[in-house]
């Protein structure tokens, strides 16, 4: 009971602390809560899509001329599988729209009456699927994002027969193909158009050119007991059914791909918040042991009127815990509008809907962490208060407080604020200390967001984590020469110097058995390097770091690569950086491929010199096109990285940054005032000597900008060192094990300006008190 | 005839207490003369740091005027009462109120920086002199929390003279130091005096009250007994505090 009298009293007198605590706490359960949520709605959105549609465990697809029956017979009798479905499909390799277009293989199927769309709003799954008309089409909702378009607008397709417009009159549920990350794409147009397509399509078909596809949906028998990745492998080492495929996805591998950016973009937000969870406890930290310094008779006369120190310890833990529950409780009940406006964020690029989830045990274990915390670290920090004896408490005789510093540097006329906020900040430098972790945290997360933010728009630091950066692309119509690269390479450098050279093309191969990504490079020097070398020789293949780890091989070990009916060993002669399929990839030499009949027209990509100047870009593709349109087709190179995915990495900056200029706020608001408590003489003795309130409030200021710009300092150190195996180890996911950190003027101090200017300031406007503090308390009457 | 050099008219201060007010000061007319050593006496509660407060513009009176140079201090802006404080006027307080992780050196010539018409050596320079001055020039890089309360007061004045003022003000400077240091201390505040300082000072230590040649007594927020007295001469010390004394005892202190 005088527990809860005093308890009442101290929040009462202390509004400020409990409100901000309260606050602080409120910021990181919303966030948690919300990101946590958007992600488990995502996933569980997937799963359901993927139950509705009854996806098959693996969906492997081929040209029609590739899938004999032969082989369908053998899947199906494997005693592994339960069930083949096939579909027939129309290949088309180019959609376009307005002036998008993406390229890649896409299966268009007939319509049937067991798709399913999305609501118009993406909010949902439509309840009918209206039977589509002549002219018409549905597009999965990835295949919208990468061309920018929408329900309504005519889409362009590319077939073997021709080109082919269709209005597209809704969105396709597809979960395995429908994500934007994934390039493979299924579309479906009605009965009538089918027919007339495939059949003119089979009409064009000649023994080197197939337009026509079948996709064989392959179900797990019950009692098979293997994942999908060795399912798939187990079945191709003895069928071979992925020999002959254009591709294969297993239904993990595709649910990996469509949630790969919702986690990575959760995981970023999830260990930053964590983060500000230090953040809280340090400001609470800080709080109570200013609060037991300026309260030291105050707990001597309790003390002295029978309150023993766990009383008063009790009084502390009760004060905080209760203001970071009323924050849980405030944060939890705000997400859940948040979470219904944001569960669905991430449709554009997953093309499923999410449904709204919240992960209350997740949240719940999170909260339980910070209540801990939050109670260990008071435990400690209110062990002072054991040392506290009443009867030197109540005369007074408080332990002499010395300010001795090394670090004081003489007080001058010439700067006398910032001299006098220097002497401050060096004589209660433990009163700052909070401040400088915080803001080193806040800097090291912002700068760390800034350095992936810029590699989206580096093409230096895409360029070493695997990404091919060109201004100029041809595809050849038909098999080159060396003498005819040359001419085209001599023909764009009456333009502009060529930087680098790319010749390569690239195909899904079998890698022990596995279907694997692979580029083939005329020359595959133009690549970094991780580890060993690159391959030199025909025998040779170098493979990303992901390869290596999850098939347990080393450099120097020998792996079987297969191309159709065709298999050869080859040693792996390096590790090299590989984004494609996330980083499940390996390259060779085109003379490596040839040893095992690979023939492919070689890719021609070019890095200019002046690549920055796209009229010139424009001019080269156009003389190009111009002069040897008849073997080669140029386009300027398209964006290296999505604009989806653009003004995802630029949101996720943006909450960073204007979270931390939130907890700038609240955490200068708590320093501040404690730091105005304890000083409340001083500032009345500057007063009486002549100090306006201005001067005052400037050396305030000042104070928090020596403590922010150290703490930029640590920070930005701390980036420098852990930025990029932060992000290698975020991104990991999506093939990127070593990121290119590119440190610039500007990514020091944009962060660094911003937070360091945000404490000056709310420093400068929460000392707004000391124009209230008058001289005349200075008087002992 | 001397010289004005602040006065008082109609001064009221009052504070809001329970709904009610309370008044402290009630339409005190003073006059505050250059040269003069002048003692403000009266009980405790009289009012007398609160006139002092007033008067020195440390704290605002609720109604009436002090006139100083022309300027009346109640209506005078931050910036303005600011200036005065590190041109004009000096202040010491009972509890001499150091900057605590300023050394005494520093404590001394940080008003001096604040004067923009005083170059940084000639406020080192005066700062040294008045170390000398106030014998703690050995002690000059300590921090305030190592040394005596003497020391501290006699830092304390050293800081209130350092520009030089016009007016001192002083609120009860010996109040918490020991006889010892209290007779050191009064002794410089005499030696001021001398040196042509114009004091005002607020004390009920009879003792202290002995340096003024000038006695003022408050009572009732109201100043309501006045006494001349010749300079201070530590032979006569004896027949002085008889003489005050006795008007304290008339004014029934």
């Amino acid at each position: 009971m005088e527990i809860l009298t005093l308890l009442k009293a101290n929040i009462r007198r202390k509004k400020g602390s409990f409100v901000s605590v309260i606050l602080l706490t409120l910021i990181i359960t919303m966030s948690v809560t919300t990101i946590l949520s958007i992600k488990e709605s995502a996933s569980k959105g997937v799963n359901n899509a993927h139950e509705i549609c009854d996806t098959s465990d693996l969906l492997v697809m081929y040209r029609s001329n590739n899938l004999t029956d032969n082989l369908v017979e053998k899947i199906k009798s494997d005693d592994r599988v339960k069930r083949v479905d096939i579909a027939d499909s129309i290949l088309s390799e180019k959609a376009t729209m307005g002036n998008e277009d993406h390229s890649n293989t896409m299966f268009i199927t007939r319509y049937d009456e067991n798709i399913r769309l999305l609501k118009s709003d993406l909010n949902g799954i439509a309840e009918n699927t209206p039977e589509l008309q002549k002219g018409g089409i549905y597009v999965p909702q990835g295949l919208l994002t990468v061309l920018h378009g929408k329900v309504g607008e005519k889409i362009s397709l590319e077939t073997l027969d021709g080109e082919h417009e269709f209005i597209v009159k809704g969105i396709l549920l597809k979960p395995t193909m429908g994500a934007s990350v994934i390039g493979y794409k299924t579309l479906c147009i009605s009965d009538e158009d089918f027919s007339e397509i495939s059949s003119s399509v089979s009409e064009a078909e000649t023994e080197d050119k197939h337009g026509l596809g079948k996709k064989l949906k392959i179900y797990k028998a019950d009692d098979c007991t293997l994942t999908n990745g060795q399912f798939r492998r187990q079945l191709n080492l003895d069928t071979g059914v992925t020999n002959m495929s254009i591709g294969s996805l297993t239904n993990d591998m595709s649910i990996h791909y469509t949630t790969l950016f919702p986690e990575i973009i959760s995981s970023v937000l999830i260990v930053f918040v964590m983060f500000l969870l230090v953040i809280v406890v340090i400001v609470t930290v800080h709080s109570i042991s200013v609060e037991i310094e300026t309260n030291y008779v105050t707990f001597g006369i309790l003390k002295a009127q029978g309150f023993n120190k766990n009383k008063i310890r009790m009084l502390f833990l009760y004060q905080y815990l209760l203001a970071e529950m009323i924050g849980a409780v405030l944060g939890i009940s705000l997400s859940i509008p948040l979470i219904k406006l944001t569960s669905n964020i991430f449709v554009a690029i997953t093309a499923i809907p999410a449904i709204t989830s919240v992960p209350a045990g997740i949240i719940a274990l999170i909260l339980a962490a910070l209540f801990l915390l939050s109670s260990v670290s008071i435990f400690f920090v209110t062990m002072k208060i054991n040392k506290i004896s009443p009867v030197r408490a109540i005369s007074g005789a408080k332990k002499e407080i010395y300010f001795d510093s090394r670090m004081n540097v003489p007080i001058s006329k010439k700067f006398l604020s910032p001299s006098l906020a220097l002497r401050q900040f060096t004589s209660a430098k433990r009163r700052y200390a909070g401040t400088l972790v915080i803001v080193a945290i806040l800097i090291f997360f912002m700068m760390t967001i800034t350095q992936l933010a810029n590699a989206l728009n580096s093409k230096s630091a895409l360029e070493s984590m695997g990404a091919i950066v060109s201004e100029v692309d041809i595809s050849p119509k038909e098999k080159l020469s060396d003498n005819d690269y040359k001419m085209i390479e001599n023909e764009i450098e009456r333009f502009s110097k060529i930087k680098k050279s790319y010749y390569l093309n690239a195909s899904y191969f079998s890698f022990d058995g596995e279907e694997m990504y692979c580029t083939t490079y005329k020359d595959p020097s133009v690549m970094p390097v991780l580890k060993g070398r690159l391959p030199i020789y025909d025998n040779e293949i170098a493979v990303s770091p992901i390869l290596l780890d999850e098939f347990d091989l080393k450099i120097g070990d020998e792996v079987t690569i297969g191309w159709k009916d065709e298999k050869e060993k080859y040693i792996i002669s390096g590790t090299v950086p590989l984004m494609s399929d996330t980083g499940r990839a390996f390259i060779m030499s085109y003379a490596a491929s040839e040893k095992i009949g690979y023939d492919a027209n070689l890719w021609g990509c070019f890095s200019l010199d002046n690549g920055d100047d796209e009229s010139l870009n424009t001019k080269i593709v156009d003389t190009l096109n111009e002069k040897f349109g008849d073997i080669i087709e140029a386009e300027v190179s398209g964006e290296l990285v999505d604009d989806t995915y653009d003004i995802a990495i630029n949101a996720m900056q943006m909450i960073i940054y204007v979270f931390s200029v939130l907890f700038a706020f609240v955490v200068t608001h708590m320093v501040c005032s404690k730091a105005f408590i304890q000083e409340r003489t001083d500032i009345g003795i500057y007063k009486a000597v002549g100090f306006t309130s201005e001067h005052l409030r400037f050396q305030f200021a000042v104070r928090f900008l020596i403590a922010s710009v150290l703490g930029s300092v640590v920070g930005a150190l701390l980036s420098v060192l852990f930025s990029g195996k932060l992000l290698s180890g975020l991104l990991c996911s999506i093939g990127i094990t070593r990121f290119a950190v590119d440190f610039t003027a500007f990514s020091f101090a944009a962060p660094i300006v911003l937070i360091c200017v945000c404490f000056f300031v709310f420093a400068y406007l929460v000392s707004r008190k000391i124009k209230n503090v008058a001289v005349r308390e200075l008087v002992v009457e | 005839m001397k010289n004005t050099i602040l006065s008082a008219k109609g001064l009221c201060k009052s504070f809001a207490h329970n709904g009610g007010q309370i008044h402290i000061l009630s339409n005190v007319d003073f006059e505050l003369y250059e040269g003069d050593f002048t003692v403000i006496m009266g009980a405790s509660g009289s009012g007398k740091s609160t006139l002092l407060y007033s008067l020195s513009g440390m704290d605002r009176a609720t109604a009436g005027q002090v006139i100083y140079n022309g300027a009346d201090l109640v209506a005078m802006n931050e910036k303005g009462l600011a200036k005065l404080r590190y041109t004009d006027f000096g202040f010491i307080f009972q509890q001499m109120h150091l900057v605590s992780n300023l050394t005494l050196f520093e404590n001394i010539a940080v008003p001096g920086y604040l004067n923009k018409e005083k170059s940084s050596a000639d406020v080192k320079s005066k700062a040294e002199n008045l170390l000398e001055q106030m014998s703690i020039s050995h002690i000059k890089t300590h921090l305030p929390s190592q040394v005596s309360g003497g020391e501290q007061q006699r830092c304390a004045i050293a800081r209130a003279v350092i520009n030089s003022p016009k007016l001192l003000f002083a609120d009860e400077p010996t109040g918490a130091l020991n006889r010892k240091n209290t007779i050191e201390v009064l002794n410089l505040l005499t030696e001021l005096n001398r040196s042509g300082q114009s004091i005002l000072m607020v004390t009920h230590d009879i003792k202290a009250a002995l340096r003024s040649t000038r006695l003022l007594y408050i009572g009732d927020g109201k100043i309501i007994g006045e006494l001349s007295l010749p300079p201070y001469d530590p032979d006569e010390e004896k027949s002085r505090e008889t003489q005050v004394n006795a008007w304290l005892t008339s004014l029934e202190w």
